[in-house]
């Protein structure tokens, strides 16, 4: 839009500051929709300098301690919302069994990015193309939201209900990730197609699974800017387990994804391409997990 | 000619300006800050084509804004590049309009205390409009019917009616052009396309002006010829030229993004004559992506051939889409003419050029100024033709290439010149080796899912625009040069530096020519009121126009200088000489043979100062009358992923000759930068408009007009670069230009590399995954 | 009228406190408040990494940072990255040994991520530096001579 001045933020706000979770609930009570919270704001400054959006107050949880964090304890790996991404790299690059979190995580936007953005942000923004969110639903993560009628619980795949929108309701806020723990045997990968080094993918996709020699015991699947929402692909996963893995078989499940996902044409790829790629981003992916699965690297 | 060895020329030495870049201390235009100073915005068109009913102001003058609409500007029609020749220059736009032509077209401006202030001002004013028909496609424009962007513009003194969108035609043709085809066994026709890219140089577009108490004006700006705006400012605001002080400022990036004097540059004035203090424009990414764009080609090409690959004919039809603007249509044509012509040697040619306007944001010379485009279609009808024949393309080329003895007018049919220097056999042989292209089998010989393939590609572009003749382009530079009582010496040229190291290279060239060290050589600070006329830092004349007349200068300084020296020394001027000396760091002036008959440059300067002889200090203008052509040849390598259609680009060699090369690390610089840029244009970047807004669908921003990134490039020792050994007599030190030449056959070669991978052979830039999927697809099914 | 607050934060080491409206950005701060104009506005929507700063040691997008948000944090510009006594850091030199600078506009952000990578890898291999300094666009040099000056710095 030729009104937009990305130099200055022309949106006026209040600006809130608060220091514990519960300061940020009762904000968020007393402002309901017309708040936002604000995190890294590598998305949200964009998005208001663009006009999308214009909140009357801001509420800033970076100096919430109790919000980030990572922690692996009691079968789960939990990550606090507010937890940058330069640390879930880190993490993961210590731990190596999130391998499909860890490639993803490296391949969100640019070191500037990780440095500022958080984990709850990039999913909170509910973007189709969200790197984080293929590698999050592949290890069936959930994220836990937080108001001040108390705590809830949700699968990360019921979580996402369209283009920028989630479940979250005005008065609450997205207060931690968790992953269950992962069996060693698992293999997992992630990857994305991109028109430069650093960008937006067109077509993203995790894969995890896991083997029993030359069976593949179990699989999930999920992909990113394909449909409104990153989404499970939970059709074409089936075709693999239980069975020999071979190329004839996978060639079967790449013809299956193109059937299952509902991609669109904007401005970074068509729906064409996104339906041709996604078949060969899921077998290249597939078969990086496969091989991690089995011990190789 | 003899090669001369030089003793500062060639060498590799820090940039001066490098230091003050390296810690942030180098002050751009959009960094200028002056007391009192207000800040501007502009109001812009959200249509692509609307009559102005009314702006009601009311509101905005309330809250204390200082507001200029198309009533308060003077109303005379200009063209914001004044270079060609009064009656060559096509004049269509004022300083805001009463119509606007494209989305984001300023119409009106505020300046306040605060950037913010003055947004909120901005969105206060009321604006009314009349819609009207847009039109976004060149063939449509021409339609009869069609909504008329102008009734007319102004042709030098005269007011030309505009018909059906048509902005200027241009056709040339040499020979018989039917008799060439008839004499040919084959003739090979095809269409090609490039897109309207867009400049992104870093910096976007800024201005500041200060209204002076006499009356007068001083300007900081991003531009490349700050008289040209001097002159323009004149004209339209009716200011003495001697009361109009334009300085040179650092530029972040250009790439012909302001060869002309860009449109906020007359807003801002405007403004700060109304607010009688001083005014800053920046523009936003956004407002900068509305306001340029490279010219993108429809380009059909006919080629007739023998069997033995010999040229009979060639008939080039091109078509412009220029956007709303015509800035240089006319010279884009001639020089796309030119251009083809130069390439290959045709006994018959024929040229026929049409620009047409469309509502979009008008389009300006980007690196190359249709070089690009031109050697994108020819470079691929080249092999089309070679493979047809089964002959290797290098010989093809080899061939038929315009070289050394033949006349060159790239600059168009009235800037002609013959080919003094000419490295082309010297850069495709070496690079053959280099590349490895004994190598390289057919694509029906490759198989697997990733296809490497090589291309070639060759082209030039011309140093400046000079000529014996002088034609339709200005084209002169003048440099002072002055001897200080240390030994420095000051070097003062209107010339800019676009990033290249053209002020690096002057002072080089000065340096050589007196004979001290580079570090006592400095380029002063310039402005309009104290530098005589340079024409433009464009058409990669630099070095080669401006150089020359730097070297002219330095010549007759250091002439004064012997003279006085002379005095000292007792001996004839005429035998002295100036070297290079360390002891001293300066220059020592001696007499070869004679001990005792020498004296540093330092001591002779302040010995004519205390002595009352004077300063040796000259002045001179020069104009160039050959303009040389810089060859410049690439071989790339590319990856296709026939799986997704992603191209990557994994080796790279490009050479240029540049004759002396005067900077080898920066022309090497330029060479690097210019494959990026080029393989840009191959593979990614375009824009394009939604019919139904007329707005940018990227969003006018990066966030969704991609530029390669670092990790895009091959690896460092997969890019090789190197120069010719040429010398051009006519250049200073032997130089030629290489700035433009470095982009101009990189698209090309890199559709010959993949045409060399897959076999397809794409005819329209940028080379998306997408199409390659698609045209890969076409090809599965045919089989 | 928004609340205007006052900041607290170290730039290139001096303490400075600046009273801010909300939505003032740091970008915006540092080079109209403070004059440091090292820190380029390029694309303000955080594609170009122009404005890149270390925000407590970290490169940290300045366009898209409010100034509110980063009271108490010690901040790096291009013009702190020198030693105090004007001698350069490694990197800086190394741009210049290479000619890795053109136009300048992008240099204040490469130098500050070429130097931030350094400190994490000491070295750092030609595709680590591509990746590393993927998020900053420059237009001119095509990467190549800034690859080679960082790479350069490796020990």
């Amino acid at each position: 839009m030729i009104t937009v001045n990305t130099r200055i933020l022309k949106a006026e706000f209040e600006y809130f500051t608060p220091n514990t979770i519960k300061e940020v609930l009762h904000l968020l009570d007393q402002y309901g929709s017309d708040a936002n919270v604000i995190a890294g704001g590598t998305d949200l400054l964009v998005r208001m300098k663009n006009e999308v959006i214009s909140p009357s107050h801001l509420i800033n949880i970076m100096k919430i301690s109790e919000m980030s964090f990572i922690k692996a304890e009691e079968g789960w790996l939990r990550i606090g919302a507010a937890t940058k991404w330069h640390e879930v790299v880190e993490f993961c690059a210590k731990d190596r069994k999130y391998t499909a979190l860890y490639e993803a995580s490296c391949s969100l936007g640019k070191v500037q990015v990780r440095n500022m953005a958080t984990i709850g942000g990039n999913l909170c923004t509910a973007s189709p193309a969200a790197d984080s969110a293929p590698a999050l639903l592949v290890f069936n993560s959930r994220v836990k939201l937080t108001s001040a009628q108390g705590e809830r619980i949700i699968n990360l795949e019921d979580f996402f209900k369209g283009v920028n929108l989630t479940a979250m309701a005005p008065n609450e806020i997205m207060t931690e990730i968790q992953i269950p723990s992962i069996n060693n045997g698992m293999g997992s990968a992630f990857m994305k197609i991109t028109r430069v080094g650093a960008d937006i993918s067109k077509i993203s996709c995790a894969v995890a699974l896991e083997r029993q020699g030359d069976i593949c015991a179990s699989c999930k699947i999920a992909m990113g800017a394909v449909a409104p929402v990153p989404m499970k692909i939970d059709q074409a996963n089936k075709i693999v387990i239980g069975k020999k893995v071979d190329a004839s078989l996978v060639e079967e499940m790449e013809k299956k994804v193109s059937e299952e996902i509902n991609p669109i044409t904007d401005i970074r790829s068509t729906a064409e391409y996104r339906r041709k790629t996604a078949a060969i981003l899921l077998k290249d992916v597939f078969w990086k997990a496969w091989h991690r699965a089995g011990g190789d690297k | 000619m003899k090669k001369r060895t030089f003793s500062t020329v060639g060498q590799v030495t820090r940039r001066k300006d490098g230091i003050s870049k390296v810690t942030g201390r180098e002050v751009y235009s959009s960094d200028v800050s002056l007391p009192n100073m207000l800040y501007a915005r502009v109001l812009r068109s959200p249509y692509p084509h609307a009559k102005i009913v009314s702006i009601d102001l009311t509101e905005a003058e309330k809250m204390g804004a200082i507001c200029i609409t198309p009533a308060d500007v003077p109303k005379i029609r200009y063209n914001e590049r004044q270079v060609s020749i009064p009656e060559k220059t096509y004049r269509d736009r004022t300083v805001l309009p009463e119509k606007t032509r494209h989305v984001g077209e300023g119409i009106a401006a505020v300046a306040a205390r605060t950037e913010a202030l003055a947004e909120k001002m901005l969105q206060k004013i009321t604006v009314k409009y009349e819609r009207l028909k847009a039109v976004f496609d060149p063939f449509e424009a021409m339609k009869p019917g069609a909504s008329q962007l102008y009734k007319d513009v102004i042709l030098g003194d005269v007011v030309l009616p505009i018909t059906r969108n048509i902005a200027c035609n241009r056709e040339v043709s040499e020979g018989d052009i039917e008799k060439g085809f008839k004499e040919a066994d084959l003739v090979i026709e095809n269409e090609f396309r490039t897109g309207r890219a867009y400049h992104h140089q870093m910096e976007t577009k800024a201005v500041v002006c200060r209204p002076e108490p006499d009356g007068g004006i001083t300007i900081w700006s991003t531009m490349q010829s700050i008289h040209n705006a001097r002159q323009l400012l004149g004209r339209i605001f009716n200011i003495s030229l001697s009361k109009i002080n334009v300085h040179r400022v650092p530029i972040g990036g250009t790439f012909g993004s302001s060869i002309q004097m860009n449109s906020p540059v007359a807003i801002c004035v405007a403004l700060a004559l109304k607010a009688r203090t001083p005014v800053k424009l920046v523009l936003t990414r956004e407002e900068d992506m509305y306001d340029h764009c490279k010219y993108p080609s429809i380009i059909k090409l006919k080629h007739g051939i023998k069997r033995d690959g010999t040229i009979t004919a060639g008939e080039m039809k091109v078509f412009v889409d220029i956007g709303a603007h015509n800035i240089q249509a006319y010279p884009l044509l001639g020089c796309m003419a030119g251009w083809f012509v130069s390439l290959y040697r045709m006994p018959h040619m024929r040229f026929e050029g049409t620009s047409v306007y469309t509502n979009k944001a008008p389009a300006c010379a980007m690196q190359g100024f249709g070089n690009p485009q031109v050697s994108f279609a020819v470079e691929s009808q080249i092999d089309i033709i070679a493979e047809e024949l089964g002959i290797d393309p290098i010989e093809m080329r080899l061939k038929n290439y315009v070289g050394l003895g033949e006349t060159f007018w790239g600059q168009g049919p009235t800037v002609r010149s013959v080919i003094r220097s000419c490295g082309v056999e010297e850069m495709l042989i070496k690079g053959k080796e280099l590349i490895g292209w004994d190598k390289r089998v057919k694509p029906e010989e490759k198989t697997g899912r990733f296809r490497l393939g090589i291309g070639v590609g060759r082209s030039f572009h011309t140093s400046g625009t000079g000529a014996p003749v002088p034609g339709e382009v200005m084209d002169y530079s003048t440099a002072m040069v002055k001897f200080n009582e240390d030994g420095s010496v000051d070097c003062l040229t209107a010339l800019m530096c676009h990033g290249g190291g053209t002020l690096e290279a002057i002072a080089k060239i000065v340096a050589e020519e007196i004979g001290v060290p580079l570090t006592k050589v400095e380029i002063s600070p310039a402005d309009t009121r104290s530098t005589g006329y340079d024409v433009c830092t464009h058409a990669t004349r630099g070095v080669y126009c401006g150089g020359a007349s730097a070297q002219r200068a330095a010549n007759e300084a250091k002439r004064k200088l012997l003279k006085f020296a002379s005095r000292i020394l007792e001996v004839n001027p005429e035998v002295l000489k100036i070297r290079p000396d360390e002891e001293s760091d300066q220059g020592i002036i001696f007499l070869e043979g004679a001990k005792g008959k020498s004296i540093t440059v330092g001591e002779v300067a302040r010995i004519a100062q205390i002595k009352g002889w004077g300063t040796a200090i000259s002045v001179e203008s020069h104009r160039q009358v050959n303009c040389p052509p810089c060859f410049v040849t690439n071989l790339i390598e590319v990856e296709v992923d026939t799986e997704t259609g992603q191209i990557k680009p994994v080796r790279a060699v490009a050479a240029v000759d540049a004759g002396t090369v005067i900077n080898p690390d920066l022309a090497a610089g330029q060479l690097e930068g210019g494959l990026c840029r080029g393989i840009g244009l191959a593979l990614l970047e375009d824009t394009e408009y939604n019919p139904e807004t007329g707005e940018l669908t990227c969003g006018a921003n990066l966030t969704d007009y991609k530029i390669y990134t670092s990790a895009d490039m091959p690896l460092v020792d997969d890019i090789h670069t190197f120069f010719a050994s040429t010398y051009e007599p006519s250049g200073p030190m032997g130089a030629k230009g290489v700035g433009e030449a470095a982009i101009n056959c990189t698209a090309g070669t890199v559709a010959n590399a993949i045409y060399n991978a897959i076999g397809v052979r794409f005819k329209e830039a940028p080379i998306t995954p997408e199409k390659v999927l698609a045209k890969l697809g076409e090809k599965t099914k045919k089989h | 009228m928004m609340k205007r607050k006052m900041v607290n934060f170290k730039v290139n080491g001096e303490l400075h406190e600046v009273l801010v409206e909300s939505n003032a950005l740091l970008v915006n701060v540092l080079r109209e408040e403070l004059g440091l104009t090292g820190t380029k506005y390029s694309c303000g929507t955080g594609q170009c990494g122009s404005c890149t700063v270390l925000v407590n040691g970290k490169p940290a997008l300045s366009c898209l940072m409010l100034a509110v948000a980063v009271d108490g944090a010690d901040i790096v510009t291009i013009e702190g990255l020198a030693k105090p006594d004007g001698s350069l850091e490694p990197v800086q030199e190394a741009f210049l040994d290479h000619s890795a600078i053109q136009c300048g506009f992008c240099t204040p952000g490469m130098v500050i991520m070429g130097r931030d990578l350094l400190n994490k890898n000491s070295n750092p291999s030609e595709s680590e530096i591509q990746e590393h300094i993927k998020g900053t666009l420059c237009r001119c040099t095509g990467y190549t001579s800034i690859v080679r000056a960082i790479k350069s710095c490796g020990k």
